[in-house]
């Protein structure tokens, strides 16, 4: 396990070496950019992702991409592997998904949305960082995942909703490996979904002071013909002031669900 | 010797936590109503905020049917060495709990016996928490 | 003989070792607790209250860990209506949040605290519950409610002050007892470092509209194996229980 308790002289020479082009870090081969920013550090030497960050768009409502549809503006997919854009279905799990109602997604009951969909569901999230350990605080239903970088072995005794997930520094880059998952959440509002056996291998980079590159590696070999990626964007939020808001998800008088943020 | 009470004395009060839940126990079980079900177990979902056995089999009068079991959370049954795998689909088992003030065939489990003599506290609430 | 002279000195040792967290500890102001890079006392980790906190009865003796409390005579009657036909209402019994200050108290499942010298982030098993406490020297916002009030917190000495207040308009159950508090709840929460694995908390609840004057709990914070982490709690994911509740004290059913 990396340690990254390095001498402030060590961390500025290799900050210099890495800006400088002169050597090409091993986050380079999973970013698009040419120019691999660099992170600055922690307290305890960790490259520094901390912060509130946001996804924006409509990813949520398919991550194979959408038009334009009742007020929801158009997207893109974010699926970069297959080339195509396509989620790789087996033919057995696509007959599936086809027969799923639309009606029956796990976020319309206020449920947990599962990874990698906390990432892109509408909602800032905020990471934490402090020795040995990375937290994920999203707004959404306020759900937050614990990603030590210990080596901790996985939790597997029983099926999560966010799954068990660890972590570890690759460079620059916050690799999360997450397994230990149930198969009730999907991955946005068109029932693209997953078994109990999923596996997600998330890399989070920046790109740029106010840029985080996502990227998400789905494994399911129930599910799906081979592992596939997505890739996204978050912004930071550098409003002052900004901060994760509560919210809960109430029953009004005719006991239907809405969320609720603060009030007045 | 003394030593050793004293020891197992103290171990004794720290063991004895009251347990909660997340919801009324006396709400919708009846703790003077004591049930003791043998069946098989057709699944088991380890989940929050109870976890449920499902099973087919009879209770102390023998009246047969399919029941619900109500156990502790997955934070509380993980920490007492429980798995998903605990309760595999056709494990036999001697449930001993509370029943269901509704009349349905929902159950509170105290504790489950597994084939091989095993028990497993089924850590669910005990009854409105009382103070201490 | 020497030999059990000091066998029983040390049953007398070891008695007390397992015994002494149960029994309220005051502050130790000799303990020197280990310190964050600004200096401030260090709590992070994983912690679960200690024995549990049960709904004390109206009118008994105060438990050595609780206050008495006393309710305004119309509040009193609103506690015994909620008991009779008001469960389902409970917020925890609906998955929701256990809010402020529940969450610590009951159930008292782990929790785990964060620390980054601008927050300090609590964050509960039960119903994945998450308090982001700025210790900023910000002041409350105004025109601002929601169900876990808002929290901030500062510094006073070693000790952390958690001070929240606008709670959103409603009922919150403190317990399966039927103890509750509205939206005009105060509630300053004190958390020190009285040994390596101990937090000692005190919580001083006021609420003008439900009881007759503040009242306060006092308990021990242990801190959980090192090997051990915090669980999800996805509780509405999974709730089947409410389908089943009988109201009206037993009367009937649902």
């Amino acid at each position: 396990m990396p340690s990254f308790r390095r001498t402030p002289t060590v961390a500025a020479t290799v900050m210099f070496v890495i800006g400088s082009g002169a050597i090409t870090p091993a986050v380079a081969q999973n970013s698009k950019s040419s120019n691999p920013y660099t992170a600055g550090r922690t307290p305890d030497g960790a490259p520094d992702l901390r912060g509130i960050w946001e996804v924006h768009g409509t990813i949520n409502w398919n991550i194979e991409g959408h038009p334009k549809q009742d007020g929801i503006a158009a997207s893109k997919s974010v699926i970069v592997d297959p080339a195509d854009g396509k989620i790789p279905y087996t033919a057995e799990a696509r007959a599936k998904k086809n027969a799923i109602s639309l009606a029956d997604d796990p976020q319309t009951k206020c449920y947990m949305a599962g990874v990698p969909r906390v990432t892109y569901t509408p909602g800032p999230f905020q990471i934490f960082q402090t020795d040995g350990l990375v937290i994920a605080v999203y707004q959404d239903l306020h759900t937050y995942r614990y990603i030590p970088t210990t080596g901790k072995p996985q939790m597997s005794g029983a099926e999560f909703w966010m799954g068990s997930s660890r972590g570890r520094w690759e460079g620059d880059t916050l690799v999360v490996d997450s397994v230990s998952f149930n198969d009730q959440t999907w991955f946005d509002k068109a029932a693209n979904f997953h078994s109990a056996d999923l596996h997600v291998v998330e890399r989070y980079q920046l790109t740029g002071p106010n840029t985080l590159q996502y990227e998400a590696l789905i494994e399911d070999p129930k599910v799906f013909t081979r592992p596939w990626k997505m890739r996204m964007i978050a912004e930071r939020h550098t409003e002052p002031g900004f901060r994760i808001l509560e919210d809960e998800c109430l029953q009004d008088a005719k006991g239907v669900l809405h969320h609720v943020l603060p009030g007045k | 010797m003394k030593y050793r009470i004293l020891l197992l004395l103290g171990l004794a009060v720290t063991y004895v936590a009251p347990i909660f839940a997340h919801h009324s126990f006396a709400a919708e079980f009846d703790s003077s109503k004591s049930i003791t079900l043998t069946g098989m177990v057709t699944k088991f979902d380890l989940i929050n905020p109870h976890g449920w056995i499902y099973l087919e089999g009879k209770d102390e009068n023998g009246k047969e049917g399919k029941w619900s079991v109500e156990t502790g959370n997955v934070s509380t049954l993980l920490r007492r060495g429980w798995t998903k795998e605990s309760l595999k689909p056709g494990t036999e088992v001697i449930i001993q709990g509370s029943r269901a003030k509704d009349g349905s065939n929902t159950i509170n489990a105290r504790e489950v016996k597994l084939p091989d003599g095993r028990k497993l506290f089924a850590g669910s609430s005990e009854g409105d928490a009382t103070p201490k | 003989m020497r030999l059990r002279a000091s066998n029983t000195v040390a049953c007398v040792f070891c008695a007390a070792a397992m015994l002494l967290p149960l029994i309220g500890q005051t502050p130790d102001s000799k303990f020197e607790p280990p310190r964050l890079k600004d200096g401030h006392p260090n709590f992070q980790g994983l912690w679960k209250l200690l024995g549990g906190w049960g709904p004390p009865d109206v009118g008994a003796n105060p438990s050595p860990r609780m206050s008495k409390i006393e309710y305004l005579p119309e509040a009193l009657a609103k506690k015994d209506q909620m008991l009779t036909s008001g469960r389902a209402e409970d917020l925890v019994a609906q998955c929701v949040t256990a809010s402020v200050p529940r969450a610590t108290l009951e159930p008292p499942y782990p929790m785990l605290i964060v620390q980054d010298g601008a927050n300090v982030v609590i964050m509960h098993e039960f119903a994945h519950d998450v308090r982001i406490v700025p210790v900023d020297g910000s002041s409350h916002p105004k025109n601002f409610s929601a169900l876990g009030g808002d929290s901030r917190g500062r510094w006073e000495g070693d000790t952390l002050v958690i001070d929240t207040t606008d709670f959103r308009k409603g009922i919150r159950w403190l317990h399966m007892g039927g103890d509750f508090v509205d939206e005009n709840e105060h509630s300053v929460e004190r958390y020190t470092l009285i040994g390596p694995d101990t937090i000692r908390y005190e919580v001083t609840i006021e609420d003008p509209t439900v009881f007759a004057k503040p009242w306060n709990a006092k308990l021990n914070i242990r801190r959980q194996p090192k090997d051990d982490q915090i669980i999800e709690g996805a509780c509405r994911e999974g709730e089947r229980d409410l389908d089943h509740y009988v109201v009206d004290g037993g009367a009937k059913a649902k």
